[in-house]
């Protein structure tokens, strides 16, 4: 099976992958993971809200995004995008917007419902006794949850955050089908160039494998050191 | 044909641990129990333990569900026509966006409410006696 495996074209095209590819793909993750979790905090707030209609909403949008593939969000946004942005002012033609800001947007939108989930569930950690004491405490909505809630929602789930954010990595790779060119997109143009379809998949794999399994064991250290709080 | 493998081994691995929550949440007592009765290990798990572990994780095996029929939509990448494939070339060929995408994204939400509702009433007729609906804890994921 590897008579034929050329280890060559791998380091040929190392620069070009890593230097393109991978800033492409940390990039994009790194914007999605910081914007996903303000954007899930805030609607997460939204689905605990007393006031019913705001909860409908966001539960409604957490619901939508959960419940439509991936793959169909990223056609949505791309090619919707577009039309919306030139709608919004008035413009004739669909304004111009490119593949990384197109997929940067799907991903925080997309994203942010699931770690509206996890922060709910965060918040929904915490005694109710602490948000009443601060309210008693003269503390407004926004002091309670700036000061009280959210920080200790935050640090029971960053373990759950972490491993949505290393998901949130995998899933990037999505982007190649509007033929962005993140660490996947990047290789398969140069499997395809050189004809060398095995090399390079199998590369990709081992390098998503090594990243995501490495960081999955510190997210697992991270939580036995921070399991003993309770 | 490849693309239902690799659905299948790709899920089994992700329900292979939610089983193992499962199997550990039961209190070992049971597995003891069922042991002092006589049963080897095959016949305790398949008498004793699995019957109520399927029971109990129920509901992360519902969002598991809806994740294949979801992830069925990575398929395209490899040619195959599936819901997403097909709104896709729809597209492509007619330049509806709106519609081509309008109704895969219904057609979706129809599928995913009816595995749902399904779960539902599937959890609420095998639900173990005694226990409280076990909610599980947040889990990240696809």
């Amino acid at each position: 099976m590897f008579a034929g495996y050329d280890f060559e074209v791998i380091q040929r095209s190392l620069p070009y992958l890593f230097r393109e590819g991978m800033v492409f793909t940390l990039t994009l993750t790194a914007i999605a993971a910081s914007g996903g979790i303000v954007f899930g905090t805030l609607l997460a707030m939204m689905r605990l809200s007393a006031l019913k209609a705001v909860s409908m909403l966001a539960g409604g949008y957490v619901n939508l995004m959960r419940s439509v593939p991936l793959v169909l969000v990223i056609f949505w946004f791309f090619f919707l995008v577009p039309y919306l942005g030139g709608w919004i002012i008035g413009a004739k033609e669909p304004i111009r917007v490119g593949a990384f800001l197109s997929a940067a947007i799907t991903f925080t939108m997309f994203e942010a419902a699931y770690y509206c989930e996890i922060m709910r569930a965060g918040i929904q950690s915490i005694a109710r006794g602490q948000v009443w004491s601060g309210y008693a405490l003269g503390l407004s909505y926004w002091q309670t949850m700036g000061h009280i809630v959210l920080p200790q929602a935050f640090r029971n789930m960053v373990p759950v955050l972490l491993t949505q954010t290393i998901i949130l990595f995998q899933d990037t790779s999505l982007v190649y089908v509007i033929s962005a060119t993140d660490f996947l997109g990047a290789a398969s143009k140069v499997a395809n160039r050189d004809y060398r379809l095995v090399e390079m998949y199998t590369f990709v794999a081992v390098v998503y494998f090594v990243v995501s399994y490495s960081l999955s064991l510190l997210v697992k250290r991270l939580q036995d050191r921070i399991a003993v709080i309770r | 044909m490849p693309a239902v493998l690799c659905l299948a081994i790709f899920t089994s691995v992700r329900v292979a641990e939610q089983v193992r929550a499962g199997i550990n949440s039961l209190p070992r007592g049971q597995r003891m129990a069922g042991t002092a009765m006589g049963l080897t290990q095959a016949q305790t798990y398949r008498h004793v333990i699995l019957p109520q572990a399927f029971r109990i994780i129920l509901p992360p095996l519902t969002s598991e569900f809806m994740n294949i029929i979801k992830n069925s939509s990575v398929a395209l990448t490899i040619g195959l026509l599936e819901l997403t494939g097909r709104a896709r070339a729809m597209q492509e060929f007619s330049f509806r966006v709106f519609e081509a995408f309008t109704a895969a994204t219904v057609i979706y939400l129809l599928t995913n409410l009816v595995v749902v509702l399904a779960m539902r009433a599937l959890e609420k007729s095998v639900r173990v006696p005694g226990l409280i609906a076990a909610g599980g804890a947040p889990q990240a994921g696809h």
